[in-house]
């Protein structure tokens, strides 16, 4: 399904086209989820029922786009226990709620690049699959970036089309330029009929906003490679208090635990979402830990996104979106300890 | 960067996962010592019994319905049919559920995962098993494995400890190995595990190892043991001139999903769960040690 | 907030530094070129300068008491040392912080002769100041080691300092069962309010334990429900009100909210407010003879 820059098509929407994308789809009855504002300062991905009140506009969702293929909690399967002892095993029905999404920034999208490799490896996590396939992405470029950000210092830019159906850039009066990028952003073009027509020859997306890059990742690896140990790791992550935050609104993080809750003859078996920076994620039965203390922790969670995973998947675990940098309260950043790894390497230290 | 999108479409060579275990039946439990038993498993549905192969060295995520999902090898030999086994050391939820249980209790199972002993690379060689305490339980698998095709292979050698005459595993079958004349056994307890009537060795694991002075020559080593065990086995037959990729061990780590995906078993850029259990030594020492 | 507070906490960092009567300062810093000020780490006497204090010293650096990296860097010899000079930790606390610190001397967490206060007087962070800060009756530390820092004037409006708790008890049942609901759908079990409480240190805490899974770990509402809960009621006579989990929660949970009803209870019920001083004794963990044990028959 991949196609070539000269095959990804630019149509253009007049003002008002948001309203009529959401009339049709629901229409179609398509589920539309796009960011609303949930609480002061709080904006997250729901559905909604028209996208006048979406929150399309430049800056990022609070917990990212991961949310819709791998929800913070959710049912594998259901179990119960017969009187004659048998159990009785229910697999969980697959989604299969037709969706688009509207209004992911290029970094969310571009995250499930990342995902794609870890649930459709070797064994293929069907709930994974049929959330993505019932499920097309259209992603809004970026105008401007908020403070936290550095897509470009991970091979992203804000107006990347990794990882979306359709690439939006929303026009100050209204009306929108759309960057079809896949087949299935095609199908949806088709079923919006005249909502969009083809962009008039000549026709351009703005230029990104202008992003420096904050480091250069192929230094930070061969410094990592090279410096498992050292007392950098514990002096770079003494704030560091070993909460989830940072990972779970990572748009790439997708740790998991399975459990199972119980009721008296039955219950359910659950995957949800786990940490590396907890301190007793790696903690055997036996009661010996691997890594036992926050830095150790912290190092995992650098080297997996810097080293370990684009080793395994050519690519890294990490997108730009600074969410991690603007939700830890105590000031631990990613990028503060990636920039001192680079500076580090810089001088051969 | 790739501006395109992954495809979509599952590649045919995938296997759909959705985490459902096959229903398995406790038709024997066996106490090993205070705090480990044998659990035999029969297959609720018969012909995913017949379909069932596995591999010495291979784990599954066995499931207590209500407490959860434990990791344990399968550690019955795979040129046995019909039944799996597992050796269960009562150390958290799932085990305690689990040493509740009883014969006719329907567990879950799925596998089996990972990567298996290399007994091609065995074939024709001298093995030395080394066990200790629970460790014995994947090497029994291979052990058996070995025995059912015993002469496709040299002179095997097999080193057990434990701390004490009652942690020892398997025991009738220690027996068993003993009394065949194909097979050289070497049995201890730590100095202070001692029992009436033990005639085996007194000594820590490693250091019958040095006294026993194996050969290296023709030699396969495979180990599995607590990691104090493994440091100092390493160390004796580093010292007795085995190169250590003809040593090969097998890791017990966290592990949640056993596919790959949930990170847990996460070491360096390899997964226990897929590029293990298995591991030759000389693997070992290029990863981070945090196992 | 002032340059004054500034200078005079570099220089006192710096003489305990110099003096060895210290082997780690931990006060607030500006570095990275963030404008966020987070803890730092003062091991020598000329990095004092590291340190500073303003209106957006938001942190409670108590916190880093119950963290064992840092205990033990306050113990570790320093390059060319021997031996450390001191494995004493002196801690930068605003008021608030210092009734946490209260809590864990009271509670043996760590010997008063380990720890070093250093006061900072301080108006209220946050502009404008935080709801914490405009009922706060604690702007001038008591019982530390050295105050620095302008005088503050006493605030006239501390009898506030249960304003949230009574915002919702002016609710219905329905309305705050609705209002509970919508914020605490949003928690995604992060614990980044309980890493952050210098009081939430148990070695494992109750939703760690499976044996039996007290609270659920999933993130649905009632596992959300029952975490937030425990904690609450795990904190009942221990909470002082710093709003540090309030303040880092990334969901925007009005955590301080539930806290502050627990306080307020008792407060109510059994005349006591918790982190006064470290010698105060607290309803739950206090035996009297002539406790009038009403409810037990």
């Amino acid at each position: 399904m991949a196609t070539t820059a000269a095959q990804h098509p630019l149509y253009q929407a007049a003002p008002g086209w948001l309203k009529a994308v959401a009339d049709a789809l629901a229409k179609a009855g398509i589920q539309v989820i796009a960011p609303v504002q949930k609480e002061e300062g709080i904006v997250d991905l729901a559905p909604v029922a028209s996208l006048e009140a979406a929150i399309l506009g430049n800056g990022k969702t609070l917990v990212p786009l991961k949310q819709l293929f791998f929800p913070e909690t959710e049912v594998l399967l259901d179990y119960a226990k017969r009187d004659d002892g048998d159990v009785a095993l229910e697999p969980e029905p697959l989604p299969a709620v037709e969706t688009v999404v509207f209004g992911p920034r290029p970094c969310d999208a571009a995250a499930l690049d990342v995902l794609d490799q870890v649930f459709e490896w070797d064994y293929d996590d069907v709930r994974y699959r049929a959330r993505r396939a019932h499920t097309t992405v259209v992603a809004f470029a970026c105008s401007e970036a908020e403070p936290e950000c550095f897509c470009t210092s991970v091979g992203g830019n804000p107006h990347s089309e990794r990882g979306s159906d359709i690439l939006v850039f929303a026009a100050e009066n209204g009306g929108a330029l759309l960057r079809v990028v896949t087949e299935k952003g095609q199908k949806l073009i088709e079923r919006l009929g005249s909502i969009v027509q083809p962009a008039p020859e000549g026709a351009r997306p703005p230029a990104p906003a202008d992003l420096a890059p904050r480091f250069d990742p192929d230094r930070v690896k061969t410094w990592l490679d090279a410096n498992f140990e050292g007392p950098f790791w514990t002096e770079a992550t003494l704030r560091c208090l070993g909460c989830g935050a940072c990972s779970y609104l990572c748009p790439t993080c997708h740790c998991f635990d399975i459990v199972d809750e119980a009721t008296w003859n039955g219950g359910k078996r659950r995957r949800n979402w786990d940490c590396c920076s907890f301190a007793l994620f790696t903690l055997h039965a036996s009661g010996h830990n691997p890594r036992a203390t926050q830095a150790a922790r912290y190092r995992q969670r650098v080297m997996h996104k810097f080293k370990y995973f684009p080793e395994r998947f050519g690519r890294l675990a990490c997108v730009g979106c600074g969410r991690c940098v603007r939700t830890c309260g105590v000031g631990q950043s990613l990028v503060s300890v990636l920039t001192q790894i680079e500076a580090k390497q810089g001088t051969g230290d | 960067m790739a501006t395109e999108t992954a495809t979509l479409t599952a590649s045919p060579t995938l296997i759909p996962m959705n985490y459902v275990p096959m229903k398995m039946r406790i038709v024997a439990i066996t106490p090993e010592t205070s705090d480990v038993k044998t659990f035999r498993l029969h297959f609720c549905d018969e012909a995913e019994g017949e379909r069932f192969t596995f591999r010495a060295g291979q784990f599954g995520l066995y499931s207590v319905f209500g407490a959860g999902e434990a990791t344990f090898c399968i550690a019955s030999a795979p040129t046995r049919k019909g039944y799996i086994e597992c050796s269960v050391k009562r150390a958290g939820k799932v085990t305690a559920d689990l040493h509740e249980s009883n014969e006719g209790d329907i567990i879950g199972f799925r596998g089996p995962y990972g990567n298996w002993f290399p007994i091609d690379a065995m074939r024709g060689k001298n093995l030395l098993f080394i066990g200790g305490g629970i460790g014995l339980a994947p090497l029994r698998s291979l052990i058996w494995n070995c025995l059912d095709l015993r002469d496709q292979f040299a002179n095997i050698t097999i080193l057990y400890g434990a701390r004490s005459v009652g942690d020892l595993v398997y025991k009738n079958e220690l027996r068993e190995w003993r009394e065949r004349p194909d097979v050289q056994t070497v049995y201890t307890v730590d100095p202070g595990g001692e029992a009436p009537g033990w005639d085996g060795k007194v000594g820590f694991v490693p250091t019958v190892l040095s006294e026993m002075k194996p050969a290296a020559e023709g030699t396969m080593v495979i180990t599995c043991g607590p990691p104090i065990m493994i440091k100092f086995v390493l160390a004796s037959l580093t010292q007795l001139g085995f190169p250590m990729d003809s040593v090969i061990t097998t890791l017990e780590n966290r592990m949640k999903c056993g596919i790959g995906k949930c990170g847990r078993c996460n070491v360096g850029s390899k997964y226990v769960c897929k590029d293990g259990p298995v591991f030759r030594c000389s693997e070992l020492s290029q990863l981070p040690q945090e196992f | 907030m002032s340059d004054a507070a500034t200078d005079s906490l570099r220089q006192t960092a710096a003489q305990l530094l110099a003096e060895g009567k210290v082997g780690l300062v931990v006060g607030y810093g500006r570095e990275d070129g963030t404008p966020t000020v987070a803890a730092v780490f003062v091991r020598r006497a000329e990095d004092a300068a590291r340190l500073l204090f303003d209106a957006f010293c938001f942190p409670n650096l108590a916190v880093y008491l119950t963290k064992k990296e840092v205990r033990d860097l306050a113990a570790a010899p320093q390059s060319g040392q021997a031996a450390a000079s001191s494995r004493k930790i002196a801690l930068v606390v605003k008021g608030c912080d210092l009734r946490a610190v209260n809590v864990l001397l009271r509670e043996h967490v760590i010997p008063r002769d380990d720890v070093v206060l250093i006061g900072v007087r301080c108006a209220g962070v946050g502009e404008p100041p935080l709801g914490k800060c405009q009922a706060c009756g604690v702007h001038d530390p008591q019982g530390c080691d050295v105050v620095v820092g302008p005088p503050v004037e006493a605030n006239p409006a501390a009898d506030q300092r249960f304003a949230a708790a009574e915002a919702i008890e002016a609710k219905t049942m329905e309305e705050r069962w609705a209002y509970w609901r919508r914020h605490l759908d949003r928690c995604v079990r992060c614990y980044a309010c309980r890493q952050v409480c210098p009081l939430c240190y148990c070695k494992r805490c109750i939703v760690e334990k499976s044996t039996p899974q007290w609270v659920e770990t999933s993130s649905h509402l009632r596992g959300n429900v029952a975490w937030n809960v425990a904690r609450a009621l795990h904190l009942t006579g221990r909470c002082v009100g710093c709003g540090e989990c309030e303040r880092v929660c990334p969901a925007g949970i009005p955590l301080g909210a539930i806290n502050q009803k627990m306080a307020k209870l008792v407060h109510d019920w059994f005349g006591f407010e918790s982190g006064r001083s470290p010698e105060e004794k607290a309803p739950f963990t206090t035996y009297a003879p002539d406790d009038p044990e009403e409810g037990i028959l």
